[in-house]
């Protein structure tokens, strides 16, 4: 009998240190934390998808970079991208997926403004912080979402700074405006209008121009008339090069001027070297000492094989700010109160170190972000602003 | 008055080009009794054309402005064989839905081939200026404008006076009276859209050099085509060589003395005051029967 | 000798048929009438003879040669031309140069001879002018060769598309309506000029509803009526004949002639 017995107690044991085991493995696995989610929004495939694999490269690297050290408060962190096409419709589809379905704690994006003004009103009714890295339209901080956070600078911004540092740093009397007829060159020209009639020097011509246009020769002969110091061109990089060249043509010599697009080496391309001396602002530049910029630019050229440019750049930051927030914000149990206190740490971040300079929001959830200003000498790019780097 | 000059220069550049592409337009609503929807494409193409062979395949630039239009015959050609023969005599509806899928075609093929992006397409009269009485311009810009010249002198001569020139007229005003005159209205359909395919070559070739290439091209290029096209008067080649050159003058002038703004606005105005007050375009002195 | 032939000629337009098994002579030399009331079949036959349509039965044949289904442009260089209802000239074009169009068909050299302006094509050029200078000459229209067609007055348009027709050396001549529009004076000329063509050799089948032209110049007249032939003779044997009083020339013997 005492056989039978023993047997029954080894059986015992084997049931006991079984359901010990089990527990065991199970209390493994909730010491490893759930991996938060954050949601991208960008146009993966379209008219824009080129820029839109930028942005995305930019999040994976820096997503991969974060979970390489441990996550955020011991969580890995997952990204999950949902294209929009630059379809606003399709991208207030992929907000609604995101904020409920997923129930990521933040979303990132997206790249084109109309998008972004779209789905906007889908991250705030979720009440879910939202990080835009890219699109640049100046009602998307002046609507009152109080979700919103963008960390690049808008237009009117890198106008103005443009602007001030053209007649601070040149003595120009007589400045033109050739700009693109839409909201975009509109406001470029009335932005640096302004700061030119404040500054008591006189804006000569203001020329506009249609997308898709290719002659410029009427406008420019107009401009050449006038004897201009500086010409403005407020537009993209294929009108752009075609103004640079044709200026060049008509014999149109006076200090070129322009925005972000045509700090781009297609823009180098097409203008054949008219582009020489042209200023201009960008977002983002790879040939700085900053060591942010320095071990990003490696780490993504490693990853990828080749240079990062702007759009990967300001999500790799994106990324970075949304790091910092979560931090601050601690662990929430509740979905609703982690995302309130995500925001609410948005909101205090103050001169975080980042690849496109220290970023802090204002109320409005903009960040005080400064521009490079450079200037094109023999196909490169020399850093006027900021000096000392 | 220096002003003035150099904006008649830039106006005839661009009254060259509309009337080089216009041109096409016209012949072939006039012969073939079709409106091609994508003869935009045309233009884009054959500047494609004369890219490949004057850079990528580094010929001197006026053969592979001379290959550039003889490809783009054969190429005008194998389109009327292929796709406005089984167009003839059909309903307006079907005649639209097939060029624009041929336009569809050609813009979707040469983004894929070529890719999106604009490419330049330099020729060395890009980087030669020439300057006088204080106007410059490009010796690329005078080549466009004497190019044209010259082209339509060629084209007029023979409208005018080749046997197949006057079969193309006889054609445009009554293809079923010119069959029944011994017409072979094939051969004459065929060197129809040759000639516009060939001319809407020598447009984009010429003016590739100026601009950028890239498959968007034909999108501006066919609205100020239609425009031309119907000021002139539909099917009247001569009207659209004058209404060319009075839009592209009236766009540089209005520039010049009014406002860039009302560019676009000034073409448009002329075009609607002409079809108000003469629906049949400034030049067209009867409306053409169609059979 | 049998110029013109058709056997048991049929077309049909879904459910009309327009022409129904109709046998018709033309011999060589001859001037020969179709008549009949609107609608009875005389332009579609015209269409069918040229090219236009294709017939849903029987054959044409052309000396000897079936010719129906082939191109309009093939028929006319077999040696038939026409003349149309409604006027169709190349209305832009000068006198000269719509005669010159006529002659293209006599002018043989291929598509490079054109384009390319070969010697023989300039030999050819010059003999179409040639030929062309003779025809304006012969009927009266030389002085006007320059001048643009849609300014002539009404008579001579319709005489200058019967020598564009010419042009093209036609055996057979097929004029529809020619005296359609006409004062009568202008319908004797008209015969006048009838006449001249044949005697230059031209066979002619002509529509016409002017009676007065019709009795006055065709050895032979077939009458049509919805389609069917109902008669065929000389004009004294047509005004005879019952069927045809009863189907059209009743009402045009009360009224017109």
């Amino acid at each position: 009998m005492i056989g039978t017995k023993t047997r029954a107690l080894v059986a015992l044991l084997l049931v006991v240190s079984v359901l010990v085991s089990g527990l065991l493995v199970a209390g493994c696995s909730k010491a490893e934390k759930e991996p938060i989610k954050i949601g991208v929004i960008g146009p993966f495939t379209g008219p824009n998808a080129k820029p839109g694999g930028r942005m995305k490269e930019g999040i994976e690297l820096a997503v991969e970079e974060i979970n390489a050290k441990g996550g955020i408060n011991g969580r890995k962190i997952v990204a999950i991208f949902e294209d929009d096409a630059s379809q606003p419709a399709q991208s207030v589809a992929a907000a609604e997926k995101l904020t409920t379905r997923d129930e990521v704690l933040l979303v990132i994006g997206a790249y084109n403004s109309a998008c972004v003004l779209a789905h906007m009103q889908v991250t705030e009714r979720e009440k879910t912080p939202q990080i835009n890295p890219i699109a640049v339209a100046t009602a998307i901080t002046e609507s009152g979402n109080k979700y919103m956070f963008r960390n690049c600078a808008t237009n009117p911004m890198q106008v103005s700074q443009l602007a001030d540092y053209v007649l601070k740093n040149f003595n120009f009397q007589k400045f033109a405006m050739l700009f693109e007829n839409t909201d975009y060159g509109r406001g470029i020209a009335e932005v640096f209008g302004a700061s030119v009639r404040q500054a008591g020097k006189q804006v000569v011509a203001e020329e506009a121009y249609n997308i898709g246009d290719t002659d410029f020769y009427s406008q420019l002969t107009k401009i050449k008339n006038l004897g201009p110091d500086a010409l403005l061109i407020g537009g993209n990089l294929t009108e752009g090069s075609q103004i640079a060249r044709q200026a060049r043509e008509l014999g149109l010599n006076v200090q070129l001027m322009g925005l972000g697009g045509l700090s781009s080496p297609e823009f180098d391309q097409l203008c054949d070297g008219a582009n020489e001396g042209l200023i201009c602002t960008s977002y983002f530049e790879v040939g700085t000492d900053d060591p942010l910029v320095k071990k990003f630019v490696e780490a993504y050229e490693k990853k990828f094989g080749k240079p990062p440019e702007m759009f990967a750049a300001a999500a790799y930051e994106a990324v970075y700010i949304a790091e910092e927030a979560i931090k601050k914000a601690g662990e929430h149990k509740n979905l609703a109160e982690w995302r309130q206190a995500v925001r609410d740490a948005l909101a205090k971040i103050k001169d975080l170190p980042g690849v496109q300079g220290p970023t802090t929001f204002d109320e409005k959830g903009q960040a005080d972000k400064k521009v490079y200003i450079v200037q094109w000498k023999n196909h490169e790019k020399v850093i006027l602003y900021p000096t000392g780097k | 008055m220096q002003n003035f000059i150099q904006q008649v220069m830039n106006g005839l550049v661009l009254g060259s080009v509309y009337a080089l592409i216009a041109l096409g337009l016209t012949m072939i609503y006039g012969v073939l009794g079709l409106i091609n929807w994508a003869h935009g494409e045309f233009y884009m193409v054959g500047a494609f054309v004369g890219y490949i062979l004057a850079v990528r395949m580094g010929l001197p630039y006026f053969v592979a402005l001379v290959g550039a239009m003889l490809i783009m015959a054969v190429f005008g050609i194998v389109v009327e064989r292929v796709v406005f023969l089984p167009l003839r005599g059909r309903p307006n509806m079907n005649v639209i839905i097939g060029t624009l899928g041929l336009s569809v075609f050609l813009l979707d093929g040469a983004n894929l081939t070529m890719g999106p992006d604009p490419v330049r397409f330099p020729s060395i009269y890009t980087d030669q200026f020439i300057r006088v009485l204080g106007i410059s311009f490009t010796v690329q810009r005078l080549l466009v404008v004497i190019v044209t010249l010259v082209l339509i002198a060629v084209l007029r001569l023979f409208i005018r006076n080749h046997k197949l020139g006057k079969a193309m007229r006889a054609c445009s005003q009554d293809l079923q009276a010119a069959s029944l005159m011994g017409i072979e209205i094939n051969h004459v359909a065929m060197i129809t859209a040759a000639i516009a395919a060939s001319l809407a070559a020598a447009a984009g070739t010429l003016i590739g050099p100026i601009f950028l290439v890239n498959p968007q091209m034909s999108i501006a290029a066919v609205g100020k085509a239609f425009a031309v096209t119907i000021l002139g008067g539909l099917g009247n080649v001569e009207g659209a060589v004058v209404a060319g050159f009075t839009l592209g003058l009236a766009e540089s002038l209005t520039v010049a003395y009014i406002s860039s703004y009302l560019k676009e606005i000034v073409a448009f105005a002329i075009l609607i005051t002409t079809l108000v007050f003469k629906p049949e375009g400034i030049f067209g002195k009867h409306s053409v029967e169609k059979v | 000798m049998r110029l013109l032939e058709t056997k048991q000629l049929t077309i049909r337009f879904g459910g009309l048929t327009a022409v129904d098994h109709v046998d018709l002579v033309v011999n060589k030399g001859e001037i020969v009438g179709l008549i009949g009331p609107n609608g009875s079949g005389k332009t579609t036959i015209f269409n069918m003879v040229t090219g236009i349509y294709t017939p849903t039965e029987g054959e044409i044949l052309f000396g000897g040669q079936p010719i129906h289904g082939a191109k309009p442009h093939v028929i006319t260089e077999r040696g038939i031309s026409r003349t149309f209802q409604n006027i169709r000239l190349f209305q832009s074009l000068s006198v000269m140069e719509n005669v010159l169009i006529g002659c293209h068909c006599r002018m043989k050299q291929n598509f490079f001879d054109d384009l390319l302006a070969t010697k023989k094509f300039l030999h050819e050029e010059s003999q179409a002018r040639r030929t062309a200078i003779e025809l304006l000459d012969v009927f009266g229209l030389l002085d006007l060769q320059h001048e643009t067609a849609r300014n002539l007055p009404y008579g001579l348009q319709r005489k200058l598309e019967i020598v564009r027709a010419l042009a093209s050396k036609p055996e057979l001549l097929l004029l529809d309506e020619p005296a359609a529009g006409m004062n009568p004076q202008e319908s004797l000329a008209l015969m006048a000029l009838i006449r001249q063509v044949r005697d230059r050799g031209v066979t002619v089948l002509l529509v016409e509803h002017d009676m007065k032209v019709v009795m006055g110049i065709c050895e032979r007249i077939a009458v049509l009526n919805y389609g069917r032939k109902i008669a065929e003779g000389t004009a004294a044997e047509i005004q005879s004949n019952e069927e045809v009083i009863q189907a059209y020339l009743g009402r045009q013997a009360k009224t017109g002639a």
